[in-house]
């Protein structure tokens, strides 16, 4: 039950880039690296990111890359990759207004100011990168049962985590649902105390398995 | 559901209130709502567009002619600190879960019970609407409450709707 997770870094800065590249590595992830928007659209036809750290200012870009505008990534995102947790990071989210430009484009992105420093950037992607609830930690991009060190790596148990941590749900189609559910029985297997929770029309999300309280269970 | 030309209510409320139970959404006024919301938070005088289900209605000033009666507060803070109560209501232990759905004292997970979580967030003030929706809206929780045997019951007075718990000997019967 392996496939690789990936995680999508647009950056126009080199060294930026290769920083963010680095660090999603020894976090067992796959950097999918992208100097520019029109790259990144291309990424985003062929492979499924569970994260994307979005930069917004592309001014360092080269020249054939802004055929394309970050703006559209983000529409892309939104619209195609629902699952895909959206970071976007500049200087410029900085105000209610400029978040709200974002908002109107991907209702669901986060947001890190660049005025904060590269360190807590670093901070906040490691703490989506290292997610854990109840039991389960993302740890070298699996996510392992920490009672028991068992671990499982499918892309649909990544996203199902890191969404939680996020307060969101995940959107599964027919055989990522398929997925979910053995994912479901591996937790039963392994003794989690987290389930994956049908939501109802096709969303799905993690929580944790709630003992009945003690009224309830008076005669 | 924040209803506002400006997206500073938004933020105020998604910075104070978004978590595990609850998303802010934004939208200008004169839009159609993206989703159907558990609380619509308005101001100004444009009425939204007309809700096809129950939801909870809060707003910041004179309200517009709305087919739910809105609870009208002061100020964006005030309207805040009244979700968070709301977020918190339990009847018979039943409460809201994490997403979406219930939590019901047994531990139980239902989906799928929108409008029973606008009744239960509506507490012992309930809701008050049109009389021919609020029995509409009765007729539909009475099935999801029977369907789900559910200890609760759905009260209507005129347009006055509330729930409450279901008297014990009733449920013996």
């Amino acid at each position: 039950m392996r496939s690789p997770s990936d995680v999508l870094i647009l950056e126009d800065d080199p060294a930026e880039l290769a920083e963010l590249a680095e660090l999603v590595r020894a976090g067992g992830l796959e950097p999918v690296c992208c100097r520019g928007p029109r790259q990144a659209l291309v990424r985003l036809e062929q492979r499924r990111p569970v994260l994307a750290i979005i930069d917004l200012n592309m001014a360092r870009a080269p020249d054939p890359e802004r055929r394309a505008s970050v703006p559209d990534v983000l529409r892309r995102l939104a619209l195609r990759h629902v699952n895909c947790l959206t970071l976007v990071y500049s200087a410029a989210v900085e105000t209610i207004d400029q978040q709200a430009r974002i908002y109107r484009i991907h209702p669901r992105a986060l947001f890190q100011s660049k005025r904060h420093g590269p360190e807590q950037l670093r901070d906040r992607i490691q703490g989506l990168l290292t997610s854990s609830f109840g039991d389960l930690a993302l740890c070298q991009g699996l996510v392992v049962h920490l009672p028991s060190g068992r671990a499982v790596g499918h892309r649909v148990a990544v996203e199902l985590l890191t969404a939680r941590v996020a307060n969101h749900t995940v959107l599964l189609n027919d055989s990522e649902a398929r997925a979910a559910r053995r994912f479901q029985r591996w937790l039963g297997q392994v003794g989690s105390a987290v389930m994956v929770r049908a939501l109802g029309d096709r969303h799905y999300g993690l929580a944790l398995r709630e003992p009945p309280e003690r009224d309830a269970a008076r005669p | 559901m924040v209803l506002a030309d400006r997206p500073h209510p938004w933020a105020l409320l998604r910075d104070r209130l978004e978590g595990e139970l609850l998303r802010v959404a934004w939208a200008p006024p004169c839009t159609a709502l993206p989703v159907h919301p558990w609380v619509l938070a308005g101001t100004g005088t444009v009425p939204p567009p007309a809700l096809s289900r129950l939801s909870l209605v809060e707003w910041v000033g004179t309200p517009p002619p709305l087919s739910i009666r809105p609870l009208v507060r002061a100020t964006w803070a005030e309207l805040a600190a009244d979700v968070e109560r709301r977020l918190a209501c339990r009847l018979a232990g039943m409460r809201l879960a994490p997403g979406c759905g219930l939590m019901m004292a047994d531990g139980d997970y239902l989906s799928r019970t929108g409008e029973l979580e606008v009744l239960l967030a509506a507490g012992a003030e309930g809701l008050d609407l049109e009389p021919a929706a609020a029995r509409g809206a009765a007729r539909r929780l009475r099935r999801v409450i029977a369907r789900r045997r559910l200890s609760l019951q759905v009260r209507r007075r005129g347009g006055h709707l509330d729930l409450a718990q279901m008297p014990s000997d009733a449920v013996a019967v």
